[in-house]
């Protein structure tokens, strides 16, 4: 890895694209931590697994598609809606399945995950085989390549990104409310099914604008360790959110630059060795509950709660 | 129709079919006790945490034996496991959540770890992880009836093929021997361990023997193999029986139902025809079983939510 | 056998006549206390109550009573033995929630772990196992559904094959978290029937409870807890206005 190159991408000095790519990133990130704090709060980490590799098979498709109709085929602009496509078809499937039999939710997730999957893996194959690189841009897809987004993919992420961010910050108190107490967030008006529907899509559109970032397989990992880390900091859903959001929009910064400096490595992998750091780190050292201060906040509430019953 | 090449058919395809089918039958049974468990996203963890551990077992020792590959993925599984616990017991954080966060930052790493050893070395290729080798698993066949019948030419059957013979028989041995024991531990643990039948040792020995399976399951065929064969024969026995010992058959029955329709889909009914050439089996075996698994649901008699 | 543990262990002989004896058991959720420095002794023949508001420790009273939770400090000894040697003769009925009821199983299979400590994990259940399961499973009143899955059995007898299964182990000391909550009254009253039966034949049972209403009726002692200091007496003494406003006046917070 450039170490040199490394810094100057940190000052955005590593040629025109990086500024944007980084920005993208960064946005990403965030709204990533942001949408994933309601998802972990909801528990709904598996679901965002099953949306981030559901989304091969369609991103496949409309690879062939393209091609068939002399299209550019590794165009976001057609392998987004297709990845989209067959995300929503995913969670219809798993929806269906939860419905109708007795099946546990992890199988349910997990086998339409690895059916999905299974058929974008087919579809690629075949792409594969094609003369030419074709198959380059889509295999880019699978563990992302932020070194290699035009300007135009990162402008289009970015949006994506903000868009996000948008909808999760105008809904985030009802879906904090809805994660909380689902039974006071129907008294109050908001409509759960509503607020879940509005969860997947947010959910769904995060894990589509990481597919050139992170990629299909890795893109739940993205939403939930920022989470999962802000718990551990924080006993609060609305600090908790920040602190998520914040961790995903560093990380994502971060990220960016160690992958314009390791252009051989895939930024995904990257990314979330990075997260994961800052997870286990998290784990032993933060205050709330990291362990290292487990004995004593123990005593200290030990000593409360006596206090508190005191015999008069 | 073209007459079979037969010869090429037990050269190219025999090895994957007696591979696929062996793990296939262990990764039913070990599938349908974790679906008993309801710790079915533990199969999903286990296929995507032995990655880095085979990669450190391949970059240690510079082999690709199928026992030291095994060693390492075991290893890793084991980590997952260990880490999930000691993370879930101190973190306010469920089970699932700690789960859902691990595995995917497991399988980062192992990627990480092979993209910067591999350097453009393809057979170390990420996209290996994913699709397996199951198409290219081969063999010298024997040519005449006289080869066929001498032992020394299954000599010659790739590795991972008695690999998987192997996993088959040690976890069907361990089923058998215990049994009981599981059966009492899936359904009550406390129980168990109060009638005195050590579901810690007998859970923790299953958990090796699942793990063990993951890990030939994905030197196979990859992530998605590995899921997919874990999880839907025995979900789909799951939804057709309520007795304990049908549901262990049943899924044997689909499992390996799945690895002949679809290796025969992916290498052959597809090519022929669309005209493209032999695609992915891990890929055709996991497509089918989401539509087995739909089909079960859809037109298997009615199982009601409990 | 190594495959199953043994039961030998050195007894306090002051307690071997003990089936419950709880000394400055500190137990808590994370890194909250629920209890501290609880006592509770439980003789042969009584069947007591825990009783409480939420949150208060029963069910970490029971859980940490079965090492299902460690506890911060306290002992705990079962007939003046530690929980590893004295497992045999104690058996737990968890909150039907907490089961899988969708597991593959009939009422006799489940009633039949009751004899593998006898029969060892491979030797099948012979003539005079089964006579065991039967007896066991007549005198819970389960013989006709002997054979369904348990997913189909009601409430009151999902109950009882759990105390059919402790029949055949020969336990002595039943733990039971909840048994009552969500049963008609009739299935309540037969139930309090069989345990009372049961207990009166020289067992002894500890029973989370969670209906304030009926305790005084059906139990003779109470560990009450909650706000105020634990408890444990007479069922009047413990609901005594006073006690009872400490005990829910001061709620936990969740």
């Amino acid at each position: 890895m450039d170490f040199e190159l490394f810094w100057r991408a940190l000052c955005l000095d590593a040629g025109p694209n990086h500024a944007w790519v980084a920005a993208a990133l960064c946005f990403l990130g965030a709204a990533a931590g942001q949408v994933g704090s309601f998802a972990l709060l909801r528990r709904r980490a598996l679901l965002v697994d099953v949306l981030g590799h559901a989304t091969l098979p369609g991103v496949a498709a409309a690879f062939l598609l393209a091609l068939a109709l002399g299209l550019e085929p590794r165009s976001l602009a057609w392998l987004w809606p297709g990845g989209a496509l067959s995300a929503a078809l995913a969670t219809y499937a798993a929806d269906w399945l939860l419905a109708r039999t007795r099946l546990e939710p992890d199988a349910v997730l997990g086998a339409v995950l690895a059916s999905f999957f299974g058929l974008g893996l087919l579809l690629l194959s075949h792409i594969q085989t094609l003369p030419g690189a074709a198959s380059a841009g889509l295999d880019r897809l699978l563990f992302g390549q932020a070194a290699a987004l035009q300007r135009s993919d990162a402008v289009a992420l970015l949006a994506l990104a903000l868009l996000a961010g948008a909808l999760a910050s105008l809904y985030g108190r009802r879906l904090r409310t809805l994660a909380f107490d689902p039974g006071f967030a129907r008294l109050a008006g908001f409509r759960p099914e509503r607020l879940d529907r509005l969860l997947h899509a947010l959910l769904g559109l995060v894990a589509l604008a990481a597919l050139p970032a992170v990629g299909a397989v890795l893109a739940v990992a993205l939403v939930v360790l920022p989470a999962a880390t802000a718990r551990l900091w924080s006993d609060s859903a609305r600090r908790m959110t920040h602190i998520a959001t914040g961790l995903g929009a560093a990380a994502g910064y971060l990220g960016a630059a160690l992958s314009r400096a390791a252009p051989e490595l895939s930024t995904g992998p990257l990314l979330v060795c990075l997260l994961g750091l800052a997870f286990a780190g998290s784990l032993a050292v933060a205050p709330r509950h990291g362990l290292l201060w487990r004995g004593l906040r123990r005593r200290a509430a030990l000593e409360r709660w006596r206090a508190e019953r005191a015999l008069p | 129709m073209n007459s079979w090449d037969w010869s090429r058919l037990a050269a190219l395809d025999l090895p994957a079919l007696l591979c696929g089918s062996a793990l296939a039958l262990a990764a039913s049974s070990a599938g349908t006790l974790l679906l008993l468990r309801r710790q079915g996203l533990f199969a999903d963890g286990l296929s995507h945490a032995v990655l880095p551990g085979v990669v450190l077992a391949f970059l240690w020792t510079g082999s690709r034996a199928p026992a030291v590959l095994l060693a390492g993925g075991l290893s890793a599984g084991l980590v997952l496991a260990l880490a999930t616990r000691a993370t879930a017991r101190r973190a306010p954080l469920d089970a699932g959540a700690v789960l859902g966060a691990l595995y995917p930052l497991f399988f980062a790493f192992g990627l990480l770890l092979l993209e910067g050893a591999s350097g453009g070395d393809l057979d170390l290729a990420p996209s290996h992880v994913l699709f397996g080798q199951l198409e290219q698993l081969a063999w010298r066949a024997p040519s005449d009836l006289e080869g066929w019948l001498d032992p020394a030419s299954y000599r010659r059957l790739p590795g991972l093929v008695w690999h998987s013979l192997g996993l088959w028989l040690g976890s069907a041995l361990w089923l058998r021997l215990a049994g009981r024991a599981l059966f009492a531990s899936g359904f009550d643990p406390v129980g168990a361990r109060l009638l005195g039948l050590r579901p810690g040792l007998f859970e923790a020995a299953t958990l090796v023997c699942c793990a063990a399976i993951a890990v030939g399951l994905f030197q196979v065929g990859g992530v998605v193999l590995a899921l997919a064969l874990l999880l839907v024969p025995a979900a789909c026995a799951r939804l057709l029986t309520d007795r304990y010992r049908t549901q262990f058959r049943l899924a044997a029955l689909f499992g390996v139902l799945l690895i002949w329709a679809g290796y025969g889909l992916a290498v052959f009914l597809l090519p022929a025809l669309l005209g493209t050439q032999s695609l992915s089996a891990a890929g055709g075996i996991s497509s089918l079983a989401g539509l087995l698994l739909l089909g079960v649901a859809r037109f298997g008699p009615r199982r009601a939510r409990v | 056998m190594i495959w199953l543990r043994s039961d030998a262990g050195r007894v306090d002989p002051a307690l071997a006549q003990v089936p419950l004896s709880v000394t400055g058991l500190t137990a808590g959720y994370g890194d909250r206390p629920v209890l501290a420095d609880l006592d509770l002794t439980l003789g042969r023949g009584e069947l007591s109550a825990v009783i409480g508001p939420n949150g208060a420790g029963k069910s970490t009273l029971l859980k940490s009573l079965l090492g299902l939770t460690r506890p911060w400090s306290g002992r705990v000894r079962f007939f003046g033995l530690p929980l590893e040697q004295a497992r045999a003769r104690i058996s737990y009925v968890p909150q039907r929630e907490e089961v899988d009821w969708g597991y593959p199983a009939s009422a006799r299979e489940v009633v039949e772990m009751g004899r593998y400590p006898r029969a060892g994990l491979w030797r099948r259940l012979d003539a005079k196992d089964r006579a065991a399961v039967d007896q066991a499973l007549e005198r819970v009143g389960l013989e006709a559904q002997a054979d369904a899955p348990i997913g189909r059995l009601s409430g009151g007898q999902q109950q009882r094959v759990f105390l059919a299964r402790a029949l055949c182990s020969g336990a002595e000391l039943f733990l039971l978290d909840e048994p009552f909550a969500g049963l008609d009254a009739r299935s309540e009253a037969g139930l309090h029937t069989l345990l009372a039966e049961l207990v009166a034949e020289g067992r002894s049972a500890l029973v989370v409870h969670h209906d304030l209403s009926s305790v005084a009726e059906r139990f003779q002692r109470a560990l009450l807890l909650g706000g105020g200091p634990p408890r444990l007496g007479p069922v009047a003494e413990v609901l005594a206005a006073e006690a009872l406003e400490r005990a829910y006046g001061t709620r936990l917070a969740p």
